[in-house]
């Protein structure tokens, strides 16, 4: 027979310090019958606790803290809401929680639940629909079982899903996720899970149905699947169902261009980039590693074609971000006012977080250099405009009541960003504007001009609680930073570090053009391993990339292998030689006494050649080489110089040498040997060659002079010394005029210490102070350095060889 | 055995003591008397009444008594009162504090029969106290009859050598009092002291006497053990402020039975050298309490032990005057009793709830400030609020126990805190603040 509870005035009493000092709040929130129900919940609450606790006594004298909390939750929310909200919530609670001895389920907070519910969500919920909830959740849990609790959590992340869904089809929604949790078939352990995953690939679809997400919905409730099959199908609607969720969805499905998007994209950036669906239909693409998000389908196009090139405008604007220097930031060339907003760590969050509403200022970045990329697209690909402009055209629609970057992103899509402004925000706006759309205006003037219109924005506008609903680019700000750390290393280290690597050192002088003299033993080189040397696949990477390539200059060095060899006649030993043999005996029997001399010897060439193949290692290197292509980069010039040359000459079996310099300062100037004289192109050099990377500093003079002070001392008569060079030399006190004389000075010195420099100029930095160590060296200038790597050793071959 | 006439005529009784004489032998031999296991009762008896009477004639023809016939008849006439009060024989002739032991020491004899001072100027006790003394068993006996009569004897013969030894002049006027308007058992020690440390005249102790007699019974022990703790030097001034106390009560007709319990709280729970000190320095409240509200000593009595309890508890000193001052300032309150006793109620319970631990004791003054901010924020309120808000509060106090109210630290909800939530409450709507407040306090 089911125990029955009484009303026990000692539990109330129990809760009375949480109770008592709201009642003047509560007064008027609360009718009398309702005060006494919502006691009656906080009761039998604990009476719930105390009945699985089976100690009454402990409990009264430890109430449970849970239970408190909820006591002081409740009233809280009650003096916080109105009487109508307030008895709407106790009859709420009172239905999905009663004490009744037959009915006890477990001591979960399920009241909490609901004013949880409730006071998330009664602004956006109509009442039918929050109740509706708690019913589910009285199906869901409404059972003596030990998974009360994950029944709970799997409710909650059904509220954190249809949360997400609009208020036009959230009431079907929820009917429809009440019908699935009172599904006779669906055993009650398992309700909670297959609603979570209901919730879950609803929200997941409805990025792609919009509101058809309810046809969807309503033909799985009246779906004859099993549990397993409609768990499956929630689970993984994507392979299981796409057809389903193309057909309803309508327009041109992503998986009918996918293809041609996709060799579009490649083609737009050079790079491997994939293509994939993003969980909504909204017009933009985001990027993540090495793919473009996508909408799901496009359907605002007139026809296939059309939405073709919506997809293409769309997928162009990220491409944009890559060639026209998005993600390549650099704070160096940024003016002060805006550098300052960097802070010290030149993060670009922290230029964000710099304004008062940093989602604001975000959004405003992304709208105008949306801009900038906008203009420059259509510079470049004028075939992109149409589909450019349809896009636009409908990103732009106004909505009812549009916040201030809504009206900005309307200014920034309007074709005609000329037009003569008509209001106060087009006044700020539009010069803005104008000013990024020119050509070769780069990420570095948008962060500034964010500076200014924010500046500007704030003074008219409460930017406070402004934020950008749906964005028309999404900028990837984390692949910002991650450039700016690798940046962090190299040039944009504002002070010079003040640590000495460990290594020999060595001192040199250096060339002081002003004064016209050596500054003696002014410049500490310190010999060190290359630091951070880690395993890579680098070389063998390059080898596969580029192996046409590489199998041709290999077999072109061992062309010329033969030659080095040369076959000397009339030895009086060696192989036989049968001309001479025949001819010996011919004047043996003629009475001629024969040579002896019949034997021919293979001697080697005495060509007597080294060389080294140097480079500087300036942070500068990281930039990148191709926009299209924005993973190859200088520095990858540099690694692929040393392997196609290091491939040539292990061909041919020469010695070489390898090394890089960078550092700071005149007291650090660190010189590695990536290769020895005299060590073989092995495993190692090869790890070394795959760490090079972009370090610090590039004092040319000293990595010069230490290079030829190596070569020189090998012993063969031809030492070349391959010297290559990207951009200006430039260290702390050492730049300008002052460094390119002492880099010349540093070649003579080479030259005069027998060796032969050979510079290789290459990029679109060279200038005439650069151009003019050709005066004592053998220089070849390169304005695309792609052509650097084959250069080199077609350079060795016409010299040495 | 001779006949007691023969007797009393051998022994040398004047013929004016004569009858009297006889009468009290007769008495005498009428006594109880304790007998011995190992001799023959009626033997033993014979032997002890010969005693008596050779004691008896020794004294009365010996020393002064043999040459002063006044003497003579208040020895006559005061053993007559003790044997006719007495019980048994015991408390006639053999303990300390017996009627012939009082007798001898009264009328300036020795036990062992030594000379009387034959100078009566030099008698340290005159005859007119002592015809007083034997007259009082006339109306002792009048007033006593009942029961523990050998304990009210063997006080009242302790009483009389411990203070007529000591004689003073104002010992006649309560001597006088005692003999003609009845006993005041229980407080005699009271009225000696009073009287003698205060050189009182025969109307002021006339008023006094008055004043003690109004004492109940059952509280007069209690008043004496009070006094009897008190150390000397406090012993005069204490006397008079408990005279001055109780001298009040009755005129303001507030209760002294409770007003003596009161005080014997103080004297339970403080040690004995504070509760004179303690004593004295609370007459001013107790004073005006008694004054402005006759109808408060019962229930600040009670209050009163709560809090000693409660002082004692924590080992804070000073506890039960700044109490009494917050009672006395309830007192002068311009409200009905039984809302000023409420007041007084929560006052002790505001006390208790702020001196719960010997740490963190808190400052006398700001503990009296929230009694006063609750008692006035109740106060202030119209007739019926006012009525509900001490309804609710009380309730609460009564059933929110102490410890769930102030145990948790985050929701601690002392009682002033409470009356500010009720009187808000009331403020806002009152029929609802019941509702809401009662239904949380008595929820069924």
């Amino acid at each position: 027979m089911a125990k029955q509870y009484s009303a026990d005035p000692e539990v109330i009493r129990n809760y009375a310090p949480n109770i008592m000092p709201k009642i003047p709040e509560l007064l008027d929130k609360l009718e009398k019958s309702d005060w006494r129900k919502a006691l009656k919940i906080i009761h039998d609450k604990h009476k719930m606790k105390v009945s699985t606790a089976a100690d009454v006594g402990s409990a009264l004298r430890n109430p449970e803290a849970g239970i408190e909390r909820f006591t002081i939750d409740f009233m809280d929310f009650i003096a916080r809401n109105d009487p109508e909200l307030n008895s709407y919530t106790i009859q709420e609670i009172s239905k999905i929680r009663t004490v009744d001895c037959t009915e006890i389920r477990s001591s979960l907070d399920l009241e909490g639940i609901i004013l949880d519910s409730i006071e998330t969500r009664s602004e956006t919920f109509s009442r039918k629909e929050l109740s509706q909830l708690h019913n589910i959740l009285k199906n869901i849990y409404a059972h003596r079982s030990k998974r009360a609790s994950s029944a709970i959590n799997f409710f909650d992340q059904f509220l954190s899903s249809i949360d997400n869904i609009p208020e036009s089809v959230r009431s079907k929604i929820i009917d429809h996720a009440y019908e699935i949790s009172t599904r006779d078939a669906v055993p009650l352990q398992d309700r909670g899970k297959l609603l979570a995953s209901y919730g879950n690939a609803t929200e997941r679809n409805l990025g792609v149905l919009g509101e058809r997400i309810v046809r969807w919905s309503s033909d799985i409730v009246t779906s004859n699947k099993s549990v397993k099959e409609l768990m499956e199908y929630f689970e993984d609607t994507h392979d299981y169902f796409n057809g389903d969720l193309e057909t309803i969805a309508g327009g041109t499905p992503l998986s009918q261009v996918h293809g041609r998007l996709l060799a579009y994209v490649q083609a737009l950036t050079g790079e491997n980039i994939k293509i994939e669906k993003s969980e909504t239909s909204d017009l933009y693409c985001s990027f993540s590693e090495d793919t473009f998000f996508l909408p799901f389908t496009v359907n605002v196009g007139k026809n296939d074609e059309n939405n073709l090139q919506i997809y293409k405008a769309i997928a162009s604007y990220q491409a944009g971000a890559f060639m026209f220097g998005t993600y390549d930031l650099d704070i160096s060339q940024v003016n002060q006012k805006t550098a300052k907003r960097f802070g010290e760590e030149g993060n670009i969050s922290n230029f964000f977080n710099s304004f008062d509403n940093p989602e604001f200022s975000q959004g405003l970045f992304e709208l105008l250099e949306f801009s900038r990329l906008d203009y420059r697209l259509k510079e470049k690909f004028p075939g992109l405009r149409e589909g450019i402009g349809n896009l636009k055209q409908h990103i732009s629609k106004s909505k009812k009541s549009p916040s201030l970057l809504d009206r900005i992103k309307t200014i920034v899509c309007r074709e005609d960003g000329n037009a003569n402004p008509i209001n106060n925000l087009e006044e700020i706006i539009t010069p803005e504007i104008n000013s990024l759309m020119i050509g070769g205006s780069t990420v570095e003037r948008t962060v500034e001009t964010v500076t200014r219109v924010y500046e500007k924005l704030s003074k008219k506008y409460n930017l406070a609680e402004e934020k950008l609903e749906e964005k028309i680019i999404d900028i990837n700000v984390e692949i910002i930073e991650r450039e700016r750390d690798k940046k962090e290393a190299s040039y944009l280290v504002a002070k010079p570090s003040d640590e000495l690597t460990l290594g020999n050192r060595f001192k040199y002088d250096e060339w002081d053009e002003s004064n016209n003299s050596y500054k003696p033993e002014f410049v500490q080189v310190v010999e060190t391993p290359y630091p951070e040397v880690t395993d890579n696949d680098y070389v063998s990477r390059v080898l596969q990339q580029d192996r046409e390539v590489i199998q041709r200059l290999r077999s072109i060095f061992e062309t010329l292998s033969p030659e080095e060899f040369e076959v000397i006649k009339k030895q009086l030993s060696g192989e036989v030689d049968y001309d001479l043999l025949v001819g010996a005996i011919a004047e043996k029997a003629s009475g001629i006494t024969p040579s002896e001399k019949v034997y021919t010897r293979e001697y080697k060439d005495q060509r007597s050649v080294t060389s080294m193949v140097l480079s500087e290692n300036s942070g500068s290197l990281r930039k990148f080489l191709d926009i299209k292509n924005p993973d190859f980069r200088l520095i990858d010039i540099i690694k692929k110089s040393k392997i196609y040359f290091s491939e040539a000459l292990d061909a041919i079996g020469d010695d070489y040498a390898l090394a890089a310099f960078s550092g700071e300062t005149e007291k650090n100037v660190e010189f590695h040997l990536l290769k020895d004289f005299g060590q073989s192109y092995d495993r190692d050099v090869k790890r070394n060659i795959g760490s090079i990377r972009p370090l610090k500093q590039n004092r040319d003079g000293a990595g010069i002079r230490h290079a030829t002070s190596l070569l020189s001392k090998q012993p063969e008569r031809l030492r070349m010394l391959f010297y290559l060079m990207e951009g200006l030399p430039h260290d702390f006190g050492y730049e300008s005029e002052y460094a390119i004389e002492d880099t010349k000075k540093a070649i003579i010195e080479s030259k005069q210490h027998g060796c032969l420099p050979i510079v290789i100029a290459s990029g679109k930095n060279v200038n005439e102070g650069i151009r003019s160590l050709s005066e004592h060296c053998l220089y070849r200038e390169v304005s695309d350095p792609k052509h650097v790597p084959l250069m080199l050793p077609d350079l060795y071959r016409r010299i040495a060889i | 055995m001779k006949r007691l006439e023969t007797v009393v005529r051998d022994i040398g009784i004047d013929e004016r003591d004569k009858k009297l004489v006889i009468q009290t032998f007769k008495e005498y031999k009428k006594l109880k008397h304790q007998s011995r296991a190992d001799s023959n009762d009626s033997q033993y008896k014979e032997v002890q009444d010969q005693t008596f009477f050779d004691i008896y004639s020794s004294i009365y023809n010996s020393g002064p008594l043999a040459e002063d016939n006044t003497r003579r008849g208040l020895f006559v006439e005061a053993l007559s009162g003790v044997v006719s009060l007495s019980p048994s024989t015991t408390y006639v002739n053999r303990l300390k504090y017996s009627g012939t032991n009082a007798c001898i020491a009264l009328l300036g004899l020795k036990k062992e029969g030594k000379k009387i001072e034959k100078d009566p100027k030099k008698d340290p006790i005159p005859n007119r106290a002592l015809s007083l003394w034997a007259n009082s068993f006339g109306h002792l006996k009048h007033n006593w009859a009942g029961k523990n009569m050998p304990e009210k004897l063997g006080r009242y013969l302790r009483i009389s050598i411990d203070h007529l030894g000591n004689y003073h002049p104002s010992h006649e006027y309560v001597l006088q009092s005692i003999s003609t308007r009845g006993a005041i058992f229980g407080i005699e020690d009271f009225m000696f002291d009073l009287a003698k440390e205060n050189e009182l005249d025969e109307k002021t102790a006339s008023k006094y006497f008055t004043t003690l007699r109004k004492i109940p019974i059952r509280s007069r022990e209690i008043l004496e053990s009070i006094r009897k703790r008190i150390p000397k030097k406090n012993s005069q001034d204490v006397n008079n402020c408990l005279y001055s106390l109780l001298s009040k009560s009755r005129e303001n007709k507030s209760s002294i039975s409770s007003l003596i319990s009161l005080l014997a709280h103080v004297d339970r729970y403080l040690p004995d050298q504070e509760s004179g000190e303690a004593i004295l320095s609370n007459e001013p409240h107790l004073t005006s309490v008694i004054e402005t509200d006759n109808n408060a000593m019962e229930s600040l009595e009670k209050n009163t032990q709560e809090i000693l309890a409660w002082g004692n508890f924590v080992e804070s000193s000073g506890l039960l005057s700044h109490y009494l001052e917050v009672a006395e300032t309830i007192s002068r309150l311009e409200d009905d009793d039984s809302n000023k006793s409420s007041y007084r109620d929560l006052s002790t319970e505001i006390f208790k709830d702020y001196y719960r631990r010997n740490e963190d004791l808190p400052k006398h003054k700001d503990v009296q400030d929230k009694c006063y901010h609750a008692i006035e924020s109740i106060s202030s309120l119209e007739l019926f609020p006012r009525s509900l808000a001490i309804d609710l509060t009380t309730s609460a106090a009564k059933k929110l126990k102490r410890s769930i109210r102030l145990d948790r630290e985050e929701y601690s909800l002392p009682l002033d805190s409470l009356v500010e939530i009720v009187v808000n409450s009331i403020s806002i709507n009152a029929d609802k603040a019941n509702d809401f407040l009662g239904y949380v306090i008595k929820y069924r």
